[in-house]
């Protein structure tokens, strides 16, 4: 089972949006669904879009944490939406809503 | 590292070629017209030559005439294939049956192509070419299997060597504790999950499980550290919140940003009934009384160690006090998330039903046995591990009397110091390993040290707790009055501005023996003693005060001076 990416750019907001299992193999489609909002001056925030996923694990999670660190660096904003079911469970036990902006 | 010296990609352009007919002139014109070609012939004059010339000279290609005597190309080649079975060198046979039937057949003996007689030379020359490229493919093909061995044959020897490395830092013999039982499943090899515990010098139990980013061998490299942290202060009595800031400072030091550890770090003190907890992202210990009903549960309260940087780190801890026989049950995301060969979860529903509904004894081997049942053959995702501590095994140790005095050894002459604690340094200081530290340094033998430094410490919090934050330990006897005591520490300490607490220990030597005088006085008002002095620590039911009549066991006298804000014990070496 694979992840699908989605990259969608409206008014400054690059939403990036995940469709099956988040994990250790999702990496590579995952880094480089970023890569160019994160380049992209135009852009002022990016939205990671949960809606479709239906596991995550802790690599994931990992990727996240990177994610954050090169938004940040970016001087950019950060945002997790639609998190439901497992993945808000997951996000929960790991206290990610200590670090992220959840929605 | 060693490369083969050909070469990779191609067979090398000039060819050596065996030929195999009975017709000399056959022989000759082809022998010549691959000549013309620039490879270099070798003749064989019928099916056994040909045998021979191959095992003697080892050509890169055959072509062999099917009809000859003594052995015929067709057994000629099967044996061919025989004497080189890994090695694939191609075989074309020549020959005047040119039906398609006949063909076949010659394939099937181990050919790899046909050409009829009488020899079209055009063909010949474009069959060679083909049959190099292909020989060329398949050399590279041996090769890379070849380097792909070696090369696993080499990572495989890493691993070994790394994983008794592993072992023996994590050393599981500290589990065989009678408290405790453990269960550890690793995905792969090296377990990105680890179990470890040990005893503090006041036998205390210290548990960690902890559950590192991924799994195989990077996983387990990020746990090394924290074992080593949690060994080091675990033993010397750290608090829960210490070990786990430091663990968390070593952590964000030095692994990747999207590296971190789930971890559980708990320490059970049977003497206080109390189990503290820092939880960050495990999905929760569940605590289970004797029947199966779930008393607490240890939500996560904080964020995995190594995300966050030493100044954001939050070490603040939970501290639940039991009062009956309970068990606390520890384990890893990846023992939830196990699936079925249907793919569904064996998910805490599960797991907390299987808890609540099995009694105390055989609990754990019913949650093992129903997570392998649930997992079947699938291999697990991710590591598992589950550990359960019983509070009721926890013992105290036996022998609380005092030891009879020994004949002294280590320093035999006096010496004296003494510490004085303001009000700033008591809300974060960790007396115990400083203590500990000092006491090794003056040769004081290990079992006598904990012992010491239980006296000390007992003394030290009854002076904190009552004399500077004015405490009454008989909130403890109310229900929930632990916790309340607990909450309300915290906030005292937190807000404490003055008082001070001295220490005083002093080696004395009275006929030869080696004698602690531990002094211990506070600023506060003191209080009424005498009770105390009069209890008996075996028939005491309460909640709370025993700290008195258990120095009272341990020391050769006790004895309060003042209002009650001074005692002084002697405790013989």
């Amino acid at each position: 089972m694979t992840l699908n990416v989605n990259l969608a750019i409206n008014e400054g907001i690059a939403r990036i949006s995940l469709d099956g299992r988040f994990d250790f193999n999702s990496q590579r489609a995952f880094r480089s669904s970023y890569d160019d909002p994160l380049n992209d001056p135009e852009i002022h925030s990016i939205e990671i879009d949960m809606k479709a996923v239906d596991y995550l694990d802790s690599s994931a999670l990992g990727m996240l944490l990177l994610l954050k660190e090169r938004v940040e660096a970016a001087n950019k904003s950060l945002a997790l939406a639609n998190c439901r079911g497992t993945v808000k469970q997951v996000l929960d036990v790991a206290n990610f809503h200590k670090l992220f902006t959840i929605r | 590292m060693c490369f083969p010296s050909a070469p990779p990609n191609s067979v090398s352009q000039q060819l050596r070629i065996l030929v195999a007919d009975d017709t000399e002139s056959n022989l000759l014109l082809i022998s010549r017209f691959i000549s013309t070609l620039g490879h270099t012939p070798l003749l064989a004059r019928n099916g056994r030559e040909a045998v021979t010339q191959f095992e003697r000279a080892a050509p890169d290609m055959v072509l062999m005439d099917v009809v000859m005597p003594v052995m015929d190309g067709y057994q000629a080649a099967m044996k061919i294939r025989e004497i080189s079975p890994h090695h694939w060198v191609p075989i074309i046979f020549i020959s005047a049956k040119a039906e398609e039937a006949e063909q076949a057949h010659g394939l099937g003996m181990g050919g790899d192509d046909y050409l009829p007689k009488p020899l079209n030379l055009l063909l010949l020359e474009a069959k060679i070419n083909v049959m190099r490229r292909i020989a060329g493919m398949q050399r590279q093909l041996e090769e890379n299997a070849q380097q792909l061995q070696t090369y696993q044959k080499e990572a495989e020897e890493e691993q070994r060597t790394a994983y008794a490395l592993m072992k023996r830092m994590i050393h599981t013999e500290s589990l065989n504790d009678p408290a405790l039982r453990y269960w550890v499943s690793p995905a792969k090899r090296f377990c990105g999950d680890t179990v470890a515990a040990t005893r503090s010098h006041n036998n205390n139990l210290y548990v960690i499980l902890a559950d590192a980013t991924g799994h195989g061998l990077p996983a387990a490299l990020n746990l090394l550290p924290i074992i080593q942290i949690f060994y080091g202060m675990a033993d010397k009595g750290f608090n829960v919140a210490h070990i786990a800031e430091e663990m968390n400072r070593r952590l964000s030091d030095t692994i990747p940003t999207e590296r971190f550890i789930s971890t559980v770090l708990a320490c059970f003190s049977y003497r206080e009934k109390t189990i503290e907890v820092w939880n960050g992202g495990n999905p929760g210990p569940v605590l289970l009384s004797a029947a199966g009903d779930i008393l607490h549960q240890f939500a996560p309260r904080h964020l995995p160690l190594g995300i966050l940087g030493a100044k954001a780190f939050d070490p603040r801890t939970e501290i639940f006090h039991w009062k009956t026989a309970c068990q606390l049950i520890i384990c890893s995301d990846g023992l939830l998330e196990i699936e079925n060969s249907e793919g569904t979860p064996f998910g805490k529903a599960r797991f907390l039903e299987i808890l609540t509904s099995v009694p105390a004894k055989p609990r754990f081997a019913s949650l093992v046995t129903a997570v392998r049942e649930h997992m079947g053959d699938n291999a697990a995702h991710d590591d598992i591990s589950m550990v359960m501590v019983d509070c009721t095994q926890l013992h105290y140790p036996a022998k609380l009397e005092a030891l009879a005095p020994q004949p002294a050894t280590g320093h035999n002459g006096p010496w004296r110091c003494q510490l004085t604690i303001g009000a700033a340094v008591a809300k974060t200081l960790d007396l115990i390993p400083l203590l500990l530290h000092h006491l090794e340094a003056m040769e004081i033998e290990k079992t006598k040290c904990d012992r010491v430094v239980l006296i000390i410490s007992e003394l030290y919090n009854n002076a904190l707790d009552h004399g500077l934050l004015h405490l009454d330990s008989s909130i403890k006897a109310k229900p929930g009055g632990f916790e309340q005591y607990l909450t309300l520490r915290q906030e005292r300490l937190e807000n404490l501005d003055h008082g001070e607490i001295e220490t005083q220990v002093e080696q004395r030597i009275i006929k030869n023996r080696r004698i602690l005088r531990i002094c211990v006085k506070d600023s506060g008002p003191g209080f009424d003693f005498l009770p105390h002095l009069s209890q008996d620590l075996s028939h005491n039911v309460q909640p709370y005060g025993r700290g008195i009549p258990l120095v009272k066991g341990l020391c050769k006298n006790i004895r309060f001076v003042g209002n009650g804000n001074e005692v002084i014990v002697d405790y013989a070496l």
